[in-house]
């Protein structure tokens, strides 16, 4: 992919951050004619520099190419520091975003998780519906080419042109049979993998290693589903380019401050308007470093707060027969929503999905994969093997966590990234009420696994600081100034000009992974600015709230 | 498990994660600490034919790429360094002290783990044992070939719902607290 050189320039629209929401931003922007720069302080990284080829791959895995920044340690990256004990968080500085190590997994809110303020109170609705989101899913699902099947019960009807799902492997039916038997909700999850070939980019080889990005292409990505449109309209996207602040004069920005990683350079784009699109912790840090003591867009003082993960435990079960347990695209054959619907009797509100994962390799299974239980050492370590390997199959249950103010990123006083810029720090500590939650999660798990025929059943326990892999809720949007950083279209309540779209703008967390909903919320944003571009900066936020879908 | 343990630290340890250092220099383990490490992956895997040995494969030349950055080759020092003795003793004492530094140690101990089981079953010889013995097509590394996966499905009872927007209302909250403890 071709990336642009460094100067300081001008343009209509400055994207930072070339993850999921930025590329679909940037995508349908220039489609429509728009100027855009993006800046990216990550590389555009190339397939065969992924370590899927080597026979260090496990390791790899977790060292070079761990998903955790503080690990990998590269230039472009941040560290993110902690109070508690090891933060979890994973995210990628790249074109593409965190994408590029995830899994895949597309699933959709339902329409009820916009109403929680409506539902219980302890958290508010959102600004905006489901039927509002619902078009721009359902775009950004044609563009990111999702495979899956039509017809999940859990969800109004949609009409969609699906590629066939991945396969399920014997331990998606032996998942998928225990389901039948339980008479409990599940479906055939939806994915961001090619089953087919598209654009020149391979269907998915089932090899099972997602998390560290996909050599073939298969991962729908920003980087492969809209860069490569984006480039070709003309956006000028600028890797190895870290924007160092957001300027600003009066009520309005100006544009950014950034370096060129490579020679140290500092660069200013203006631009007329801006997009903060750098994720759930990276745009917060960004508006906290572009201000005095309180920031930037920061007059609710809710910049950085509201973090959430989702609640999550994982639970194996270890079955007599062969479950293909270390192949196949590791994202999700399938997952349940029995439990995702408030129900107050269990003592908790909100609800949680089970989503079928799997597919370490045999070094990762022996350390024990999700459930931490390493294959036992000494005499009895090729038993243990043998009883353990190609036997198991995992459920990650993922629970809708609570917005809550305590649940921070700050700037660290101390740490720095290799620039000299404060790194963020995240503090998290779960409710009581989502630990009941997903307490409950591990016991319905642990039934299925069960009812699958697992002879032995373990999991992970809560994980009280959960797999950071979902960063959401730290400049959300709203209705009231008082209590949201944006309005309904991202824009700044603040600042005319600056739209924050990302991770960071979602109200609540749903009990689903978030991507489909980033990339959602993008188009809706892009179509926005695209189809009201003459009018909206000569509006305030308060008078473009009132805007309709 | 410590309430506030996350699963990067069940995984690996604190030490692991918590750590930034933009250094980029490489490090590296002394043939003489390689050589220990291979002895004791001899005592974490023991033959069992048709397993092989690990200190008949090529795990030594795995150690020496690996291990690369300071985090891995303080903590895989420290594993030598707690080690080395009890290699000279027989294998109870060597056992022994592998369950001290599981006690002590922690960090260092899972590295040991994993250094050792990534560089054994990244084997070939190990993973012609793993097709045989166990009946089953693993290949590491996965790609470029991949896997061939049956299309067979099992369908769903079609069992679910959804709320309404227009639905949503207030529910009970008479069995929830929202009091922390």
């Amino acid at each position: 992919m071709r990336t642009n050189m460094h100067r300081s320039s001008a343009t209509e629209v400055l994207i930072i951050g070339a993850g999921m929401a930025g590329g679909a931003i940037a995508k349908r922007l220039s489609d429509r004619g728009i100027k855009v720069v993006c800046l990216e302080q990550g590389p555009d990284i190339a397939p065969l520099e992924l370590p899927h080829m080597s026979d260090t791959f496990e390791l790899n895995k977790t060292r070079s190419h761990n998903v955790h920044p503080n690990v990998r340690g590269l230039r472009e990256d941040y560290p993110v520091t902690s109070d508690n004990e090891g933060s979890s968080i994973r995210m990628v500085n790249a074109v593409g975003g965190s994408a590029n190590k995830y899994s895949g997994v597309w699933m959709r809110p339902k329409p009820a998780d916009f109403r929680k303020g409506t539902e219980h109170g302890m958290s508010p609705d959102w600004p905006i519906s489901f039927e509002d989101l619902a078009p721009y899913f359902d775009i950004c699902d044609a563009e990111m080419a999702i495979s899956g099947i039509e017809g999940d019960p859990a969800y109004p009807p949609r009409s969609r042109s699906l590629l066939p799902p991945i396969p399920v492997g014997r331990g998606g039916l032996a998942l998928g049979r225990a389901l039948n038997q339980l008479g409990w909700h599940w479906w055939h999850t939806e994915n961001a993998i090619l089953t087919e070939e598209r654009d020149g980019r391979l269907a998915c080889n089932h090899c099972g290693q997602c998390v560290m990005g996909c050599p073939r292409g298969s991962m729908s990505t920003s980087a492969t589903s809209f860069w490569p449109q984006a480039i070709r309209n003309g956006v000028d996207l600028r890797t190895g380019a870290r924007v160092h602040r957001i300027l600003k004069s009066g009520d309005r920005v100006t544009g950014v401050e950034y370096e060129e990683l490579a020679t140290g350079a500092l660069h200013v784009v203006k631009a007329d308007l801006v997009v903060l699109a750098a994720n759930g912790i990276g745009s917060p840090r960004m508006l906290l470093m572009s201000g005095g003591p309180d920031g930037l867009a920061n007059s609710s003082g809710l910049v950085g707060k509201n973090l959430m993960f989702h609640s999550m435990a994982f639970v194996e079960g270890i079955l007599d027969e062969p479950m293909d347990s270390y192949k196949g695209a590791r994202g999700s054959p399938l997952y349940s929503a029995e439990f995702y619907d408030t129900d107050s009797s269990r003592g908790f509100v909100n609800g949680y999905t089970m989503v079928m994962v799997r597919a370490p390799g045999a070094g990762y299974a022996a350390m024990g994969y999700s459930t931490f239980k390493p294959v036992a050492w000494g005499a009895k370590h090729h038993d243990h093997f043998a009883e353990m390997f190609n036997h198991q199959i995992w459920l990650l249950n993922v629970g809708e966590d609570l917005p809550l103010e305590r649940n921070t990123v700050t700037l660290d006083p101390h740490q720095t990234d290799s620039s000299g810029l404060p790194s963020p720090k995240v503090n998290y500590r779960m409710h009581d009420q989502d630990r009941r939650l997903i307490r409950h999660s591990i016991g319905s798990a642990e039934q299925l696994m069960k009812v699958a025929g697992a002879r032995l059943v373990n999991n992970s326990g809560v994980l009280e600081q959960p797999c950071g892999f979902h960063l959401m809720g730290t400049a959300r949007m709203g209705s009231d100034p008082a209590t949201s950083v944006v309005n309904k279209w991202h824009r700044s309540w603040d600042l005319e000009n600056l739209y924050i779209c990302d991770g960071s703008s979602m109200v609540t967390s749903f009990g689903v992974t978030p991507t489909a909903t980033i990339g959602a919320m993008a188009v809706r944003l892009a179509e926005h600015l695209a189809g009201n571009r003459s009018k909206l900066l000569m509006m305030s936020a308060r008078e473009e709230a009132e805007l309709s879908a | 498990m410590s309430q506030s343990q996350s699963a990067d630290v069940q995984r690996r340890s604190r030490e692991f994660f918590a750590v930034w250092s933009g250094d980029k220099k490489v490090h590296a383990l002394t043939e003489a600490q390689l050589d220990v490490l291979v002895r004791l992956a001899d005592v974490l895997i023991p033959s069992a034919p048709p397993w092989p040995l690990p200190s008949t494969l090529e795990i030594k030349d795995y150690f020496r790429r690996g291990a690369t950055t300071k985090v891995d080759v303080d903590m895989l020092r420290t594993v030598v360094d707690k080690l080395s003795d009890a290699l000279a003793q027989n294998l109870q004492s060597v056992e022994a002290a592998i369950r001290a530094l599981e006690t002590e140690f922690p960090a260092a101990y899972r590295a040991m783990l994993e250094f050792t089981y990534y560089a054994y079953y990244a084997q070939p010889e190990v993973v012609r044992v793993i097709r045989n013995q166990l009946d089953c097509d693993y290949i590491s590394p996965p790609q470029p070939r991949g896997y061939v996966m049956s299309a067979e499905r099992v369908t769903p009872r079609g069992v679910g719902s959804f709320v309404d927007t227009h639905k949503v209302t207030r529910v009970d909250l008479e069995n929830v607290s929202f009091v922390e403890e």
